[in-house]
């Protein structure tokens, strides 16, 4: 059988056929997907609001620890933070 | 089924309507799977690919923008998921290539029995197209599976890999030579 013959043979077998199960399997699949990607946007949520959240609180500690530490640095003595801790009520330099 | 039937179940699969994309899928399955069989060996492998074009059609819908019928849209995804699954098994096939058993001897399947069954002569010679084409790069195998075996314009060639015509032609006409030469050298030499 020369070349042609054989791809023209070959080119009628289908060998596709049916796939029993296809339907219920992709089903599976997406649903499994859906669920995977609704649980990583609930978490992209959550990381979101909470980053909001917690930004007052973060800036505030931040502030407080600058100017607690730069009462405690004797090279800050000329420090804005050095003066701007002076302003605190109840803070020692 | 109509393009504006295609066009109803996209708009409901995109909302987010599975059992519209499911009968989408149950639409195409037969020309994806008769697509994706040019690829896979074996029916476990078949299986898994033809859900991958789905499952990558499925997170890629939203990207459809309808300007091309659905089923150029699905059969381009097809394609290119053949392609990469060529290309991530290709060490595996080397690997089965040198441990399987030869490639069937041309001559005793070219003078089998006048009265054998046809579908086991196409599937004989399906099995040595397909041993054939596992010896070539992956994408002389797609242009050549697209051009030779389905039966496909260079033009339609093209698209569906995205691959300019000149490209899809000569590595069409690249495969050829070799499949040639390695079907030729099947035939035991006096």
């Amino acid at each position: 059988m020369n070349y042609d013959d054989l791809i023209d043979l070959a080119r009628q077998h289908e060998p596709g056929g049916s796939l029993p199960g296809f339907e219920t399997r992709l089903r599976a699949r997406i649903s499994e997907l859906r669920q995977s990607e609704d649980a990583s946007r609930v978490f992209s949520l959550w990381l979101w609001r909470a980053s909001w959240g917690l930004t007052p609180v973060a800036t505030a500690l931040t502030v407080v620890l600058f100017v607690f530490h730069g009462t405690s640095i004797p090279d800050g003595a000329d420090s804005i933070l050095h003066h701007l801790a002076a302003y605190l009520p109840g803070l020692s330099l | 089924m109509s393009a504006s039937d295609d066009s109803e179940l996209v708009q409901r699969a995109k909302a987010g309507d599975d059992d519209a994309f499911a009968r989408l899928a149950s639409q195409y399955r037969g020309r994806i799977t008769a697509t994706a069989s040019r690829y896979a060996r074996g029916r476990p492998e078949l299986e898994d690919l033809v859900q991958d074009i789905f499952i990558r059609a499925w997170k890629g819908l939203g990207k459809f923008r309808e300007d091309a019928p659905f089923e150029h849209w699905i059969m381009r995804i097809a394609i290119r998921t053949c392609y990469d699954f060529l290309r991530r098994h290709r060490r595996r096939r080397e690997l089965e290539i040198l441990s399987d058993d030869p490639i069937p001897d041309r001559e005793s399947f070219a003078t089998g029995p006048a009265n054998e069954d046809e579908e086991l002569r196409r599937r004989e010679a399906w099995e040595i197209v397909q041993r054939l084409l596992e010896q070539l790069g992956e994408k002389d195998r797609v242009a050549v599976t697209l051009i030779d075996l389905e039966q496909r314009s260079v033009k339609e060639a093209a698209a569906l890999t995205g691959w300019s015509e000149s490209n899809v032609k000569v590595r069409a006409f690249r495969a050829r030579k070799r499949m040639q030469e390695l079907y030729r050298n099947l035939t035991p030499r006096d």
